[in-house]
């Protein structure tokens, strides 16, 4: 820092004056100084508008850069995460004021420079489509033939469901065929048309339709598939109604000699009425086995509700089957044992009433399944 | 501490000499009688110490007991509400004017616990007329209530969102619930929900509406016309939408509870525009598929015929102005829907069904 050289040939010992000079010290920690507000600004952002009324805008481009929303984004008009207001449609620039927003001012873009905004609230809005069509026929194929990915991951698992369906319909087509000739006797025709028929009728069925409209629902799908096919290869109408005859024809066929029981099985027809007359039958048949002893009480009643399915409704079956066939008992005298022996049942359960545990040995004449 | 309780000492004005208007079925409807006979019996204690039938499982049953007193109170509000009802009964057969009717006969009905176990238990939609009857005037009121509370919004926030009204009408007042399926093309048994995305395959034949009305109407004389319109055709000489007709039909007749308007309930001459399937082009876009009911104009006099006679043709399908069409008719739109459709691999296979051209093909990007 002193340059002793330099001293010594100014005559001036440093050893001797090294004491006289004042040497400045400056610690790293002394504070600066300076006032509260200073160097706080910043360059100007170059806020404002961009595109001023009646100016041609097209899509993206910026309209108003804007701090907060001093003014909100319009029709065909989009906003930025820092509030940038910006094109979404080629047009011309409207600043607007909408009745239904009363305190807030609006930039939108006009469609086209008659156009003014806001809209009217009743008309119809004014869209504009924007694709072309691809005339070029192998550029048209391609695009057409596109999918989206996750379309395209989709599809081997729906086109293996689809088969899977089909070939579920064909086997059950050929089920009933094979009842329609084999069971029923049936003299029909087209096997194809009443085995399409009956499918429909089926899954109609299935699907929750009462039998009236599944049978019309599944009649008028056929009608209009044939109407469809005459158009398609102009057939004259003489061929039309004699085709659309052959339906009715099938359809009244097996409406009269067929029916579906609840397990949606084909069978023989069952009218109404007899299906009324076998319920009351079997209600008093079942109402002869008040109480099931052995065995062969059970059985019985097994073996009435054999061909129940035919006459009674799903709904109906269940509530027959709970009532007959319950699979415990109640507690009667007889099905109770007053002391706990060997083959006796025992559970414990708590008494409501009486406010504690109660012990009950049931005999095994008590229980459906051990009869 | 204050205690509050309801006395029970004070004798009802000699309730035997009232008539139990309520239980008299005679001359009432019987959808406004509980159908079981168990719930019956519970609701009037037809025996003391009957178990409530709505509690499935027998221990749960013996568990429960009623609040303390609520049998009493519960007799004496249904003899004080069957003598009041019977005073509305009184001033029901007095006027003349059917709505004030209507008016009174809901009074009259509307705090029956039978009419309203009957509603809030069963299905209102598919409803079955001996127990939910859309003739009484007490059912309308209920299910334009139970429409209002939740399926009324949903098809209006639905129709403003999607901008269906004003694309195709300037507003609705909805005043008939309208409910939509597709029982013949895919035999699925579905009530669509407004504004849904439907497939080209389960659209590909026409739909079934339900049309239900709650207002007073003339019901004998009362004919309806049902629209499809898609206002998202697009238009490429002005870069634009023209909106298309895809079903028409027209002097349809309804009732209250019989008001599914499927192929059985019209015939040729009531169907002004054939169903054209919705057949969206590729990169189309979504287009919306609007049903619109309206409520035919009634001539003067009963004599007249009220039938609409709509040249077939001077409508244009392919660029149709349900405005104009609405405002020459005169027809009144009461009810609305719509579903949406896109492209999708099976269109190909409709157009062909249907003998139409192969669609156009549009850019993916819009220019």
């Amino acid at each position: 820092m002193w340059n002793f050289a330099l001293l010594d040939t100014c005559g001036i010992s440093y050893q001797k004056n090294v004491s006289g000079i004042f040497i400045q010290v400056r610690n790293a920690t002394k504070r600066a100084a300076g006032s509260r507000t200073s160097m706080k600004d910043s360059a100007g952002r170059r806020l404002g508008p961009k595109r001023y009324e009646g100016q041609d805008v097209s899509t993206g481009e910026i309209i108003m850069r804007q701090r907060g929303t001093k003014f909100y984004p319009g029709e065909n008009v989009g906003i930025g995460k820092d509030h940038t207001i910006f094109a979404l449609e080629p047009g011309v620039v409207r600043y607007y004021l909408d009745p239904f927003h009363p305190k807030r001012k609006f930039i939108g873009v006009a469609l086209s420079r008659d156009l003014k905004l806001p809209s009217p609230h009743f008309e119809p809005t004014s869209r504009r489509f924007g694709h072309f069509e691809l005339t070029n026929r192998r550029a048209a194929s391609k695009e057409e033939k596109s999918i989206s990915r996750s379309d395209y991951l989709a599809k081997p698992d729906i086109i293996k469901r689809l088969e899977g369906r089909e070939f579920k319909r064909r086997e059950l087509q050929k089920k009933l065929s094979k009842v329609l000739l084999e069971e029923l006797k049936l003299d029909i025709k087209d096997m194809d048309l009443a085995t399409s028929y009956l499918t429909r009728v089926r899954a109609s069925l299935k699907n929750g339709f009462p039998f009236e409209d599944a049978k019309f629902n599944s009649k008028y799908y056929l009608k209009t598939e044939e109407r469809l096919k005459a158009k398609r290869e102009n057939w004259t109408n003489e061929k039309l109604t004699e085709s659309l005859s052959e339906i009715e024809k099938c359809s009244d066929l097996l409406d009269s000699s067929t029916s579906f029981n609840n397990k949606l099985e084909l069978g023989k027809y069952v009218s109404e009425q007899e299906k009324q007359a076998l319920k009351m039958k079997l209600i008093e048949d079942l109402e002869k086995y008040q109480r099931l002893e052995t065995k062969k009480d059970r059985d019985a009643i097994k073996a009435l509700f054999k061909d129940a399915c035919d006459v009674l409704t799903l709904s109906e079956e269940v509530h027959l089957r709970r009532k007959y066939l319950k699979p415990v008992f109640p507690e009667t005298d007889s099905t109770i044992d007053s002391k706990i022996g060997k083959k006796s049942i025992v559970f414990r359960r708590f008494d409501y009433i009486k406010n504690k545990v109660q012990v009950v040995a049931r005999s095994k004449q008590a229980f459906l399944s051990k009869l | 501490m204050l205690q509050r309780s309801i006395h029970t000492t004070r004798v009802l004005k000699n309730s035997d000499a009232t008539i139990h208007i309520w239980s008299d079925f005679t001359k009432r409807p019987s959808s406004l009688s509980i159908q079981s006979p168990k719930v019956k019996d519970y609701l009037f204690q037809k025996r003391p110490s009957l178990d409530p039938p709505s509690i499935r499982r027998r221990s749960n049953r013996i568990k429960y007991s009623s609040p303390e007193h609520i049998d009493e109170i519960f007799k004496m509000s249904y003899d004080f509400l069957e003598q009041r009802s019977n005073k509305f009964y009184e001033l029901a057969n007095k006027t003349s004017n059917p709505l004030k009717k209507d008016v009174l006969l809901t009074k009259a009905e509307i705090n029956n616990p039978e009419v309203q176990y009957n509603f809030q238990f069963n299905g209102k939609l598919d409803n079955i007329k001996s127990i939910i009857d859309y003739d009484v005037p007490v059912y309308r009121h209920l299910g334009k209530q139970h429409w209002e509370s939740y399926g009324q919004m949903l098809l209006m926030q639905r129709l403003e969102t999607l901008a269906a009204i004003p694309d195709t009408l300037p507003t609705l007042v909805p005043r008939a619930e309208v409910n939509v399926k597709f029982p013949f093309s895919t035999g699925v048994n579905k009530w669509i929900e407004p504004g849904e995305f439907l497939s080209s395959s389960v659209t590909s034949m026409c739909p079934a509406f339900k049309v239900q009305e709650y207002d007073y109407v003339d019901v004998e004389r009362q004919l309806y016309t049902i629209l499809i319109v898609n206002p998202d055709v697009p238009d490429l000489n002005k870069d634009s939408f023209k909106t298309a007709l895809c079903y028409g039909l027209v002097n349809v007749k309804l009732s209250y509870n019989d008001n599914l308007v499927d192929p059985r309930k019209f015939n040729s001459s009531n169907i002004v525009a054939d169903y054209l399937p919705p057949v969206p082009e590729k990169n189309a876009g979504k287009q919306r598929f609007v049903i619109w009911v309206f409520r035919q104009p009634l001539a003067a006099d009963n004599q007249n015929s009220n039938l609409l006679e709509i040249d077939k043709e001077q409508i244009n399908r392919d660029d149709f102005d349900v405005r104009r069409f609405t405002k020459k008719y005169s027809l009144d739109p009461v009810g609305a829907h719509l579903w949406r459709s896109e492209w999708d691999a099976n269109v190909a296979v409709v157009r062909e069904k249907y003998g139409l051209p192969s669609g156009r093909v549009f850019s993916r990007v819009r220019r």
